[in-house]
């Protein structure tokens, strides 16, 4: 890293002391109640060494690349960019290294601006961030391909630490999906990253990201958006693998008339535990979110979802939503959903919904007397109520996405 | 052979004897009416007969075909040609009529060995039943019993009844909630599927549909037994003089 960024070196070394500052939450620690980090040890994990390109192949992919995509793979240390070269007035996807050394006048505006809580996590990212990626959209262009990141965990034992800033720019567009795997499902690696959104004036952004770690991974995430006004963001998150962790996703309604649908799905089987806390923030007038997550909890697996909604004083005419579900598949299973109102404008509507529910019996005793085994008949009532979430989508990418990595997941789920 | 033959049965919920020793048997190509007021056990029998797992037999048999089913799996039942059309429907949120239908008709279908049902086969058939049953065709895209009326969710079962064409059928108060037209197309449906080799068992209310589907015999549960039986007389006494008549008898008799 002899020739990075004066940009990024000045940040690293704020970044650094300010970790060895830090301690690990604890269950007394706001929003860590509900996840144990009592066995992780930062010092076990090491930095990411060089990655291996043929790596890639060997790492199961949630999503696979749509016609035409725009791609960066990161292979622990190793950036491979698709090899269009940047140029100045035009849609960037670019690492992010070399962004700030090219286009410092594009990143530093942006990066370190959405995301400023100062946990370990989000110093350890800031200290230690491989390459990253940067998109940038500039004013009234599109991105008339989607861009796909993906971001692969080879080494075990080893921390990777990612980093992704998105710009748009007033009116721009763009489908940018990431992904998250490891190679070797018996690795026990920590993945911490940070997602930065800017959606500009006016913006329209489709953001999709899922992770599918090996189940004995770490995963720790700080993703936060912000929306200008009459801007729009279409966040997918899907949550398949890792053994423990939290994931932060949150959306902020900067400008009137933004708007914000975000839908999550995650799936946990043995032991594993998932954590999604959401904020939706609305703090302009005329704004509009609409959060909708799903789990499916087989085993004794865990999850917990935590869902804010924050209207700030002045955001008249707020609309928000939030709901999350959760299927138990064994009695072992458990799920916590926490929704969580803070208001403090007076003409808005926020509703919310949270449900933890095992498999209805009569349903199972219905679909029996028309002659499905039960194994069969569990699948498709589980298979429909993951299917009430992909229906949020039309027929499209996203519906076909979700609904083969869902199904495919179903399998590791269910064990069969 | 009697067909479907429930022998001394005795069935409890809960803790609750529900069915007291009920003796009934339909023969093929027999259309038997259950009566009996609310609460008298009807729904009951039916769920038994299928093998709703939380109904426990204490007592008796369910023999169908010359087998005992009393412990059968569900879909087993099922697949051996039993059908229950349900009082209450069940919904089955984001699952589709045509997902359903094909995953139900492809597991009977791979039950036998056979290959799964190529799209056209599948369309056609529906096609025919939803014709029969006066299904609009939207309704494939549709949640199952998802925000379905009532009638809605009636036809859907004699909808399915007719895909599954079944040896055995019992209609749980198929008839109930209907409009006119409505219960036309459930009696049309059920006349469709009946034939010599078919036992229909139709628990009922009300004589209107008894009218459609013209039953050879009549039994009334009342209090977990078979109390009446005879033939479709029996139904128009019911319905000039209600069941206080019948109370009184047992009462006497138990006396
Ligand atoms: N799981 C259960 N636990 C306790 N009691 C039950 C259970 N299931 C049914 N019962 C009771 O058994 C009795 C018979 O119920 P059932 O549903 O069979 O009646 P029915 O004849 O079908 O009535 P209706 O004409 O109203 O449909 C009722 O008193 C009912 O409350
Ligand atoms: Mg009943």
């Amino acid at each position: 890293m002899a020739t990075e960024a004066p940009l990024l070196a000045t940040r690293r070394k704020r970044a650094t002391a300010l970790a060895s500052s830090l301690t690990l939450p604890d269950a007394r620690t706001p929003g860590w109640e509900f996840t144990d980090v009592k066995g992780l040890d930062l010092a076990n994990f090491g930095p990411s060494p060089d990655g291996q390109a043929s790596m890639r192949e060997r790492a199961t992919a949630i999503f696979e690349p749509q016609d035409g995509a725009r791609q960066i793979d990161q292979i622990d240390g190793l950036t491979v960019t698709d090899g269009v070269q940047p140029t100045p007035g035009q849609p960037l996807v670019m690492s992010l290294a070399k962004a700030a050394e090219l286009f410092p006048e594009l990143v530093e505006p942006h990066l370190g601006s959405i995301v400023a809580s100062e946990d370990v996590f989000v110093a350890n990212n800031e200290a230690a961030f491989t390459a990253g990626a940067f998109i940038y959209v500039p004013r009234n262009q599109s991105l008339d391909v989607p861009v796909l990141l993906t971001v692969i965990q080879a080494a075990t034992a080893a921390a990777l630490n990612w980093r992704l800033l998105i710009v748009l720019e007033e009116g721009a567009q763009a489908e940018v999906w990431e992904q998250y795997l490891s190679v070797d499902p018996e690795s026990a690696g920590l993945f911490n990253t940070i997602v930065e959104i800017v959606v500009g004036p006016g913006a329209n952004l489709r953001y999709v990201c899922g992770q599918s770690l090996s189940e004995k991974s770490w995963i720790f995430g700080t993703q936060r958006a912000e929306v200008q006004r009459d801007g729009n963001l279409d966040w997918v998150a899907l949550g398949l693998g890792s053994a423990g962790g939290k994931v932060r996703m949150e959306t902020k309604l900067a400008g009137a008339g933004s708007s914000a649908k975000v839908t999550g799905a995650y799936t946990g089987h043995g032991r594993q535990h998932l954590d999604f806390d959401t904020t939706q923030e609305h703090a302009a007038p005329n704004t509009v979110s609409d959060l909708a997550f799903r789990g499916l909890l087989n085993e004794r697996s865990t999850a917990v979802w935590r869902g804010m909604i924050r209207v700030e004083p002045g955001a008249q005419q707020t609309d928000a939503f939030q709901e999350c579900r959760n299927l138990l598949l064994s009695k072992r299973a458990h799920a916590d959903s926490i929704p969580g109102l803070e208001i403090e404008a007076n003409d808005v509507r926020c509703t919310h919904a949270a449900a933890i529910a095992q498999i209805d019996p009569e349903q199972l005793f219905y679909l029996a007397s028309r002659g499905l085994p039960e194994a069969m008949a569990k699948r498709l009532v589980i298979e429909g109520f993951l299917q009430e979430l992909v229906e949020r989508f039309p027929e499209g990418p996203i519906h076909a996405a979700l609904s083969t990595a869902l199904e495919r997941q179903l399998n590791t789920v269910l064990g069969v | 052979m009697p067909h479907l033959e429930i022998r001394n049965l005795h069935v409890r919920a809960d803790e609750k004897e529900i069915l007291r020793g009920v003796d009934l048997t339909v023969g093929k190509g027999e259309i038997h009416a259950l009566m009996g007021p609310n609460g008298s056990g009807k729904s009951t029998l039916a769920n038994v007969i299928m093998g709703h797992p939380g109904l426990d037999v204490t007592e008796g048999q369910i023999i169908f075909e010359g087998q005992d089913i009393t412990e059968a799996a569900v879909d087993e039942r099922a697949r051996m040609g039993l059908f229950m059309a349900f009082q209450y429907p069940v919904a089955i949120p984001g699952v589709t009529v045509t997902k359903y239908l094909r995953t139900v008709m492809n597991a009977h279908r791979i039950a036998r060995g056979e290959a799964e049902i190529s799209l056209k086969d599948f369309r056609q058939t529906v096609e025919a039943a939803m014709a029969l049953t006066d299904v609009p065709r939207e309704f494939s895209t549709r949640y199952l019993n998802d925000g379905f009326s009532g009638g809605e969710k009636k036809r859907m079962e004699i909808l399915q009844m007719a895909l599954q064409k079944p040896s055995m059928a019992i209609l749980d108060e198929t008839d109930s909630g209907l409009d006119i037209d409505a219960l036309q197309v459930v009696a049309n449906g059920v006349n469709h599927v009946a034939g010599p080799e078919m036992g229909i068992l139709i628990i009922t209310h009300y004589q209107r549909i008894l009218h459609l589907v013209e039953p050879g015999f009549v039994h009334v549960l009342y209090q977990g037994r078979i109390v009446k039986q005879g033939g479709p007389e029996l139904v128009t006494l019911l319905e000039e003089k209600g069941y206080g008549w019948i109370k009184d008898e047992v009462e006497a008799a138990a006396a």
